[in-house]
């Protein structure tokens, strides 16, 4: 079980640090699809990064929380410093398959690199055959010879989950991996990450900013806006339910196809960028119920059942909770 | 331009390599515009009761077989240093940058200049110099002439390529179905936004040019011999390497820091380029 | 892949035929009647006509380049002048010391270029760093005739180390121990050739580093050390390896002067008296094996870059 507590990232600017995450708790159990929500900016990936100990970039770190998995603290390790520690249960996937494979080496290596260092004892060979096989690469022989550029890109999204697995995660992160691929590929990806979240008990941490994959795939929904996760809960509440006015904002600008016509519902505004955040309810601009105690100081939180929300006026409330 | 320009500044702030850079070209432009007023003697008084003496109060740097002032010539060849990375940086981009943007609108016509580049470029530059000083003769202005045909070919092909660029970008082929003229686009769009990439290509070319001028002159093909340009003065002292090695000091000094500080000031601008044309700014051709 | 080789030939033999035709009416460029300028001020009226007739200089100028062309193909470049034999056993003579004089300065800026670069992107920010990449941009800036001189004096004349002018042949009295000559012009002409490629090979590390692939194998768990061996190191190479061609007609350009400051009986010695004494004939003969010699090597690089690269086979 993946548990992140009131994890804080900051960077480095000129004019000092900044927090880009600002306290995200959540967790993850065996076997359960958590889908990560937000529009671009809202910290999702940085999370997912500080989850996977890859924040890189000089001056980003975390300032503060905790990162644990199956009681074993990860927060602020490299995945190197993880394996050498017997940690290294995290593996993720990423956005661009095009670009996160190396253009030079051939896919068998890739993958078999991976293997090296977390089934030392493992028979390289079979193993990489064996993983090939659990992500439905065909002619496991054949591809294993390939490079990345002689794949298509969802055939290279494969690849990417099969270097994953051979780490032998107990959570997956999968940063928006199917933004880059079409339609009909990205239906095959999604059905694929939910069969090997069921088949090897793993959970799973996705990312996205499309609504409509997380319904179709996610157990659970976080629904992050600058910095913070402002709601919580089961794909069936949060769809049918939802409390938080972003949250429901967020569903109306989804295309409702029964309708036949797509609606032109926006949220007004914009999101505040990290430096423009400030105290109280960071929503509270953009939001039409949103009235004087949301401009200022702690937002408290709502809880129904397992749905919980950080919101002085939440919706749906007298809706019977599925 | 500006932008371009505070960002050079506001790199040598940060970057105190840089700001030596600077003041040291700042020192170069001095000595060659007021030369006379800061060499204590002419650059080519003799002085045969004095050949060949260290440096000291009266002399700073030495004096040469002919016991001219070393200081003095130095100063003086910064005047020639000046003059010859103006012409070539000039003749570089007065040709190379029609050559470019010609060859990226009309391909073409484009197909041949650029082809042409690329015989030129398969000559190995100082040889290319060479063939060109054979055919025009030893001289200031054949020297810039030679050296700056070596770099019409480096900027034609760098324009070439951040005009291409450029005109596949949507505002100019927007502007072009708008039926904007082909002068206009060059002048609206076109040249605005070459400024910064051959403020760049400038400096590099400026800092070879040094190198070039000094090679020709060293091998007695480039300035004519009575005129102190620091090549020359290289040239003349090399016999008394063990003699005097004072001589040959000052003179390849100024040509190394005044070419490290144009390369410096170089790197400070394309750091604060448009990473979209920094590409095409790969090629680094020295003589 | 073959027919990738196919065209890369025939676009370097196109440039090759320009390039011949180029230096062929060079000759024809220089003000005044080529026999008598190659013949110079004391010739008479007889000898500049004998001259005329030799070279062919009566027939019209195509005529001309096709006999010279004709001739250059069958391995006759003309005779010197000044030497009165072939220009190509002038170039023979002088083609032992320049290769070797290219080949060591190669090795020396590949075993002090590629090795610092990968250092200071390694360390990349650090003050090593600044201090490697300032020393690179100087040293890059640096006359090699400068460096030549300066070498000569501490090695040769003061310390007596090693010889300061001339190189017999490794063929002759001395065997390989010959190559003592060689080591100071070597280190002339690897200063600004090292440099630069220090300065490649550390940017291409650095552009490498931030590949999206160089994340996925940290994601891995591997070292930081084989992340950057395994991963950054070798593909950034794939860069600097390109240049290596680049470099070389670099060397064969600036041997010329380090040649001269030398006394090293090389091609760019050759060509540099051959311009002195007016010998166009040899001239000609030098700049088109070189321009051939720089044509194949870029060639081979670009080809054996496209067996490294798996990539281009998509093209």
């Amino acid at each position: 079980m993946l548990v992140v507590e009131d994890l804080v990232v900051s960077v480095g600017t000129p004019r000092g640090a900044l927090d880009i995450v600002r306290g995200v708790s959540f967790r993850i159990e065996p076997g359960e699809i958590l889908g990560l929500v937000g529009e671009s900016g809202s910290g999702k990936s940085m999370t997912s990064l500080a989850v996977m100990g890859l924040l890189e970039k000089p001056g980003t770190r975390v300032t503060s929380g905790r990162i644990a998995i199956d009681g074993a603290d990860i927060t602020d390790a490299t995945p190197y410093e993880r394996v050498r520690k017997g940690n290294g249960d995290v593996a993720m996937i990423f956005q661009e398959p095009m670009t996160s494979l190396n253009p030079v080496r051939r896919i068998g290596d890739q993958i078999a690199e991976a293997i090296k260092v977390h089934d030392p004892e493992a028979d390289v060979n079979a193993r990489t055959r064996e993983l090939m096989d659990l992500v439905r690469l065909p002619d496991a022989s054949l591809q294993q010879g390939a490079y990345p550029h002689e794949l298509s890109g969802g055939m290279r999204q494969r690849v990417m989950i099969a270097i994953a697995l051979a780490c032998r995660p107990k959570v997956l992160i999968a940063d928006e991996p199917t933004t880059a691929l079409d339609v009909t590929v990205q239906l095959q990806i999604l059905g694929l990450i939910r069969d090997l979240c069921d088949r090897l008990r793993m959970g799973v941490l996705f990312i996205t900013h499309d609504l409509g994959v997380v319904s179709q795939l996610a157990d659970r929904v976080a629904v992050m806006y600058a910095g913070q996760i402002v709601e919580t809960g089961s794909v069936g509440t949060i769809f049918s339910a939802p409390l938080h006015p972003y949250t429901a904002g967020l569903m109306a600008c989804v295309p409702d196809p029964s309708t036949g016509h797509a609606p032109l519902v926006t949220i007004p505004g914009q999101a505040p960028r990290p430096d423009e955040v400030t105290s109280g309810c960071p929503f509270s601009p953009r939001c039409q119920y949103a009235g004087e105690p949301c401009r200022d100081g702690l937002v408290p939180l709502v809880r129904v059942g397992e749905h919980t929300a950080f919101c002085h006026f939440p919706l749906n409330m007298g809706v019977a909770h599925v | 331009m500006t932008a371009t320009l505070q960002g050079v500044f506001g790199a040598a702030s940060a970057r105190p390599l840089t700001a030596f850079g600077l003041v040291f070209l700042l020192v170069v432009i001095v000595f060659a515009l007021a030369s006379p007023l800061i060499a204590p003697y002419a650059p080519l008084e003799i002085d045969s009761l004095n050949r060949l003496v260290p440096p000291n109060a009266e002399h700073w740097f030495g004096t040469d077989h002919f016991g001219r002032d070393t200081f003095s010539r130095v100063v003086y060849g910064a005047r020639l240093a000046l003059l010859i990375g103006i012409g070539v940086v000039g003749f570089a981009l007065m040709t190379g940058v029609p050559i470019g943007v010609v060859s990226a609108l009309y391909p073409k016509i484009g197909r041949v200049l650029m082809r042409g580049v690329d015989v030129l470029m398969a000559f190995p530059s100082l040889l290319l110099a060479l063939g060109l000083i054979v055919i025009l003769g030893r001289g200031v202005a054949n020297a810039i002439l030679a050296i700056g045909v070596v770099y019409l070919t480096t900027t034609a092909r760098i324009v070439y390529g951040v005009a291409l660029r450029l005109r596949e970008e949507t505002y100019v082929e927007a502007a072009q179905s708008m039926g904007a003229g082909t002068i206009w686009t060059i002048r609206k769009h076109i040249l605005p936004n070459m400024i910064s990439p051959l403020l760049v290509q400038a400096s590099f070319v400026f800092a070879f040019a040094q190198l070039g001028a000094a090679s020709l002159d060293f091998l007695g093909l480039g300035t004519p011999p009575d005129i102190p340009s620091w090549g020359n003065m290289l040239a003349e002292s090399r016999l008394y390497i063990t003699r005097a090695p004072w001589l040959l000091f000052f003179p390849g000094m100024m040509i190394a820091l005044t070419a490290f500080s144009l390369n410096l000031t170089g790197d400070a601008l394309r750091d604060h380029m448009d990473p979209r044309f920094r590409e095409a700014m790969g090629s680094r051709k020295r003589m | 892949m073959w027919g990738y080789i196919l065209k890369r030939t025939a676009a370097a033999l196109a440039t090759l035929v320009a390039a011949s035709v180029l230096i062929f009416i060079f000759i024809h460029l220089i003000p005044g009647e080529p026999a008598a300028v190659m013949l110079g001020d004391a010739a008479t009226p007889d000898q500049v006509a004998a001259l005329r007739t030799r070279l062919g200089l009566d027939e019209p100028l195509f005529v001309q380049y096709f006999y010279w062309a004709g001739s250059a193909l069958q391995g006759d470049l003309g005779r010197s002048i000044f030497f009165d034999e072939p220009v190509t056993s002038v170039i023979a003579d002088g083609a032992q010391t320049s290769i070797l004089l290219a080949s060591i300065t190669m090795v020396w800026v590949v075993l002090i270029g590629v090795p610092v670069g990968v250092i200071a992107a390694m360390r990349r920010g650090s003050w090593l760093d600044q201090g490697l990449s300032g020393l690179a941009m100087l040293l890059a800036s640096i006359p090699t005739f400068w460096v030549g001189l300066y070498l000569i004096l501490v090695f040769a004349a003061q310390l007596g180390w090693l010889p300061s002018s001339g190189y017999p042949s490794i063929f002759e009295e001395g065997g390989l121990a010959n190559l003592r000559y060689l080591i100071l012009p070597s280190l002339a002409l690897a200063t600004p050739n090292a440099a630069l490629i220090l300065r490649l090979t550390r940017a291409s590390m650095l552009d490498v580093s931030k590949e999206d692939y160089v994340r996925t194998a940290r994601a891995k768990g591997i070292s930081p050390r084989q992340v950057t061996l395994r991963h950054i190191l070798r593909n950034a190479l794939l860069v600097v390896v390109s240049a290596f061609g680049f470099t070389f007609a670099a060397l064969i350009s600036e041997a010329v002067v380090t040649e001269t400051v030398f006394a090293l009986p090389g091609i760019g010695r050759t060509v540099v008296q051959s311009i002195l004494r007016r010998d166009y004939p040899v001239i000609q003969g030098v700049i088109l094996v070189i321009v051939c010699l720089y044509l194949v090597l870029n060639l081979l690089v670009d080809i054996s870059y496209r067996f490294l690269d798996p990539r281009v086979e998509l093209e």
